[in-house]
């Protein structure tokens, strides 16, 4: 009888609670000048990071020399903190593997590998674990895009180094046509799940409905290791006529909230504007969509991803470090999604 | 072998190669030649060859990229009339030293006898010799020419040196201020204008160009090449109009520095009345006028009209009406199909035949302004 209580017992402890995964929240940086800024330290040591996900450049090809390039590549004004090690981020834009030959994948790789080198010196670090590379790669650049990563594996310079690359929803859900990429592990990137460009009410960054027709079912049998990316920024979709017209860098909450600028819809993310505004390069009639993301959002986020992923040790990574947006949670709030996972 | 089996091995290997041949450069060859492959019978540089660089031509952005000056000839031509030496020396030693000639002038500190024999004969050496606050210049000019003149790789990591170059530009603007010699202190200035450029302080290098360079006296062309990087600093500055007027008087001021004015002028992207708003006497305005006219591959009277209006004696009028020549025989003169080789050869449209009468007649209407335009011109003999 004893024994099958513990039995009894032990079987409780068993399915009665799931193991805690152990995460480690940090942030992308993904401005092209780092300022060593007061909040963003500050909050960087609040979290205990260890690393932070800096954006060295990104990778496009360009016309008019015929070859790929580093468009935009970071600048350190200041160094990182010296508590802090740095993972490098490269963005390819996914046509370079469109049309590329082995011979430019291999000069890609070896200019790539240079480069973040060189970065990561400016940045006041004498080395990295980690570099991670961002593409959102298609059935049809898959093979390319996954024979850079070889090359890249094998660089003298990347000896001993992690490869990490971003994942998308779709490249979870379509195994089959996205392949898996031939690294350790991978960032599934939890924002810019909707249809931007679709004009309604949806919230392009995060989205529910999206993640479950992506993730419910196939985030589980996902074989590589999973970091995970939420989002914290914001932004205005703007729409006119009904179509896709961009996104206003020039308009932020406080003019959103201006009633004499903006009239919201009903229960909508939606908000048209009232007079013609030349500041922000707007007409009288054009339709903003508003998205922002709530610390009731990433909660109900977290939960969800908790719920599928594999039990392990993960970064949390949220996108992106800027004083602004981090005005928009408290440390509360912050403590409360990474203790959710 | 039988003297039948070799010829027949010969000639056949012959006619492989011939033919051969001739087959890969069909397939390689001919690129299209952008001053040959259309029919013209005015030539687009007969008022002189001033503008040639902006003379009409079908198929490129600019007739040429060469200025029609050189600035290192200019330069040299200035340094040998100050010290007094042949400017061919001075071009040999500034321009053209290879880097073994290079290596043992960085080291040369004025005593001519430890440098090989042919350097002794120079006679800008002997020169600087003489002259040690020259010589003091020319080692710090030398100083600021590797943060210059970088090698253009957008894979090179490493970022400009802005520390160095600023802390240069602060020792030149320190000599500047004590430098007695006028052609030194002009120099000076403009190594202090350039390096704060360089660096990104923008507002120091307007400070340098606006107190040393504007004021000088003298005619030498490097105001005009402080002029440029004092443009260039307008425009970061945000004031893309001003900088494109300041950008039209480069143009008109420093023939080796034309296609550079006239591109960035163009880099700022002001309408022509921005740069006009800037414009006081009727010569800049009629150069802003010729900087819009050579920008468009349309016809363009207007332009035209107002430079003839602004400036009638200028070579600038002739350079746009013969623009207007060659425009006219692109629109007008019907290839037939031996010339018919160039863009039409590959895209014909098929709706041209539609409104081909109604495009003649405007074809025909601008020959006619044009006629009346060069009779004017001719009758008026201003």
């Amino acid at each position: 009888m004893r024994k099958i209580s513990i039995l009894v017992i032990f079987v409780f402890f068993l399915f009665g609670c799931k193991q805690k995964s152990v995460v480690h929240p940090t942030f992308y940086f993904w401005k092209t000048d780092y300022h060593n800024h007061k909040a963003e330290t500050a909050a960087l040591s609040k979290f205990k990071s260890k690393s932070l996900y800096v954006r060295i450049m990104d990778v496009d090809f360009n016309p008019d020399f015929q070859q790929d390039v580093p468009v935009s590549p970071i600048k350190f004004s200041d160094p990182l903190p010296p508590q802090v090690d740095i993972i490098p981020v490269v963005f390819l834009v996914n046509r370079i593997f469109n049309e590329i030959d082995s011979n430019r994948i291999k000069l890609l790789a070896d200019h790539i590998a240079v480069f973040v080198e060189a970065k990561v010196k400016q940045s006041g670090k004498s080395s990295y674990s980690e570099l991670q590379i961002d593409c959102d790669w298609t059935k049809t650049s898959r093979d390319r895009y996954f024979e850079f990563l070889n090359h890249l594996k094998k660089h003298p310079l990347l000896k001993n180094k992690t490869i990490s690359v971003t994942l998308r929803l779709h490249q979870v859900k379509n195994i089959a046509t996205s392949g898996i990429p031939p690294v350790e592990k991978a960032m599934l990137m939890c924002y810019n799940m909707g249809n931007l460009r679709k004009y309604g009410n949806q919230n392009s960054i995060l989205d529910q409905h999206e993640m479950d027709l992506y993730l419910k079912d196939y985030l589980e049998n996902y074989p590589l290791k999973l970091d995970v990316a939420l989002p914290t920024f914001e932004w205005a979709v703007v729409f006119r006529n009904k179509k896709y017209a961009g996104i206003s860098k020039r308009i932020n909450k406080g003019q959103i909230q201006d009633k004499k600028l903006f009239k919201q819809r009903e229960n909508s993310i939606l908000y048209d504007l009232l007079m013609d505004y030349p500041a922000a390069g707007l007409k009288r009639g054009d339709v903003i969509r508003w998205e922002e993301i709530t610390t009731e959002d990433l909660l109900a986020t977290s939960s969800f991803l908790s719920r599928y992923l594999k039990p392990e040790e993960r970064n949390l990574v949220f996108y992106h470090l800027d004083t602004d947006l981090l005005k928009h949670f408290t440390d509360e709030d912050f403590r409360k999604v990474i203790a959710n996972f | 072998m039988k003297i039948f089996e070799k010829l027949s091995l010969i000639s056949s290997i012959f006619l492989i190669t011939f033919f051969g041949e001739i087959a890969v450069n069909i397939a390689c060859g001919g690129e299209v030649d952008p001053y040959d492959y259309y029919i013209s019978y005015f030539h687009n540089n007969v008022q002189g060859d001033e503008y040639t660089s902006f003379a009409f031509n079908q198929m490129a952005y600019l007739n040429s990229e060469e200025n029609t000056e050189s600035e290192s000839e200019i330069n040299s031509r200035e340094w040998g009339k100050y010290l007094d030496v042949k400017p061919q020396d001075v071009h040999q030693i500034m321009y053209e030293a290879d880097s073994a000639m290079k290596a043992k002038l960085q080291l040369y500190d004025g005593k001519i006898s430890e440098l090989p024999d042919s350097l002794q004969k120079n006679t800008f050496l002997q020169g600087l010799n003489k002259h040690k606050s020259a010589l003091k210049y020319y080692i710090f000019a030398k100083s600021c020419e590797p943060f210059a003149n970088v090698d253009f790789d957008l894979w090179n990591p490493k970022p400009r040196d802005t520390a160095g170059m600023s802390l240069l530009a602060t020792e030149a603007l320190t000599i500047t201020k004590s430098e007695k010699d006028a052609f030194l202190k002009l120099r000076y200035a403009y190594q202090a204008e350039r390096m704060f450029h360089y660096a990104g302080q923008h507002d120091d290098s307007k400070n340098v160009f606006e107190k040393f360079i504007k004021t000088d006296q003298s005619n030498s062309a490097v105001k005009g090449w402080a002029l440029a990087l004092y443009a260039g600093s307008v425009r970061r500055l945000g004031n893309p109009e001003e900088s494109a007027f300041l950008f039209s008087k480069v143009f008109a001021s420093n023939p080796e520095r034309r296609v550079q004015a006239y591109k960035n002028y163009y880099y700022n992207s002001a309408p022509v009345s921005g740069a006009l708003k800037y414009a006081k006497t009727d010569e800049e305005k009629a150069n802003i006028w010729a900087i819009n006219g050579f920008g468009n591959s349309d016809f363009d009277i207007e332009s035209l009209n107002k430079v003839y209006q602004y400036d009638p004696k200028s070579q600038l009028t002739g350079t746009l009406l013969v623009r207007e020549v060659n425009k006219l025989e692109q629109a007008l003169i019907e290839a037939n199909d031996i010339a018919k080789i160039s863009f039409d050869y590959y895209f014909s449209y098929n709706d041209r035949s539609k409104s081909k009468d109604s495009v003649r007649n405007v074809n025909l209407k601008q020959l006619n302004e044009i006629r009346n335009f060069a009779v004017k011109l001719a009758a008026e003999k201003k």
